[in-house]
């Protein structure tokens, strides 16, 4: 990094001729002083710094959206607030040009945000919500089954348990290995179930 | 043929886990044909659903945090290229801001 930063600066100082460029920019640098040279290159590395402060403190919390899993589903409207804080502040340190661009940029990225991340997260059809959504539902499901089959079982009502079951599962996006060990658990299901039946007839 | 014949036959036949099978089989061996017997298989057959079941919405499940890590995914991606354009963007500026003090 440092390197390509050099690189630049030499290039600043003018086209150097083929095989001599360093030669040459390190003669610049004579001639603008050598004192003056160092406290250039101070001011531009403090710069960069900045600048690379910035650029991890903007997105240090928006990154974190990015990670995957149920807790980060349940804590990204709080780390949407952290993201844009640490944005603000990281503009905060910046001055002049480079603080007037990254501000520009920064609503920009708000704008963004706004518009995907935070519709996505806050309205009632949000990805978020709807992945709770869909998680609650299944919890619910294979509650509501074990809870009620026993009844079911006693009622003659396993077969209509069970169909239950299948039309929510058919009304699901699963991708195709999925849809195929869905349906052969059901089937699964359907054995244990005539078994249970079987047992209840044989013992009448 | 007597009744627990006919129960060891049902389960004999039945199109289920093996494992399912011996433990109903294990618990006809021991009690014979009780009056409760048939309910007590019941009721390990009711396990063996609620397991089936538990299984059916764990993958609905799965799939949610599958589409959700996706979404995920392409959010963390233009946040990356976001985090680059802005590194870049401020590294050019302060370039600029050099070459005309160097200037000056």
């Amino acid at each position: 990094m440092l390197q390509k930063r050099d690189n630049k600066i030499e290039k600043a100082f003018g086209a150097a001729p083929e095989g001599a460029k360093e030669t040459e920019a390190k003669k610049s640098y004579r001639e603008l002083g050598r004192e003056r040279a160092e406290r250039v290159k101070e001011k531009t590395k403090a710069a960069l710094e900045r600048s690379r402060g910035l650029g991890e403190r903007a997105v240090g919390g928006l990154k974190r959206i990015g990670k995957t899993g149920v807790e980060y589903a349940f804590a990204v409207p709080e780390l949407l607030k952290d993201a844009g804080k640490a944005g603000i502040e990281g503009i905060k340190g910046l001055g002049g040009r480079a603080k007037d661009w990254a501000e520009k940029k920064y609503i920009g990225m708000r704008g963004w945000l706004l518009e995907n991340a935070a519709t996505l997260y806050f309205s009632n059809e949000t990805m978020a919500n709807v992945f709770r959504d869909k998680i609650k539902e299944a919890v619910e499901i294979s509650k509501d089954y074990v809870d009620q089959r026993r009844e079911a079982r006693r009622t003659g009502k396993l077969s209509e348990q069970r169909q239950k079951l299948e039309i929510w599962t058919g009304k699901q996006t699963l991708t195709p290995e999925r849809q195929n060990a869905v349906k052969s658990k059901i089937l699964y299901l359907n054995n244990v179930d005539k078994a249970s039946n079987q047992l209840k007839t044989a013992a009448a | 043929m007597d009744k627990k014949q006919q129960i060891s036959k049902i389960i004999e036949k039945a199109d289920i886990t093996e494992e399912t099978k011996n433990e109903l089989l294990a618990l006809l061996e021991k009690e014979g044909v009780q009056p409760d017997t048939i309910e007590k298989m019941q009721l390990i057959l009711d396990d063996k659903a609620a397991d089936i079941v538990q299984e059916i919405t764990d993958i609905v499940a799965e799939q949610a945090i599958d589409d959700f890590n996706q979404e995920m995914d392409g959010l963390e991606k233009d946040v990356d290229a976001f985090e680059d354009e802005l590194n870049q963007k401020a590294d050019e500026i302060d370039l600029e801001e050099t070459r005309k003090a160097i200037q000056e």
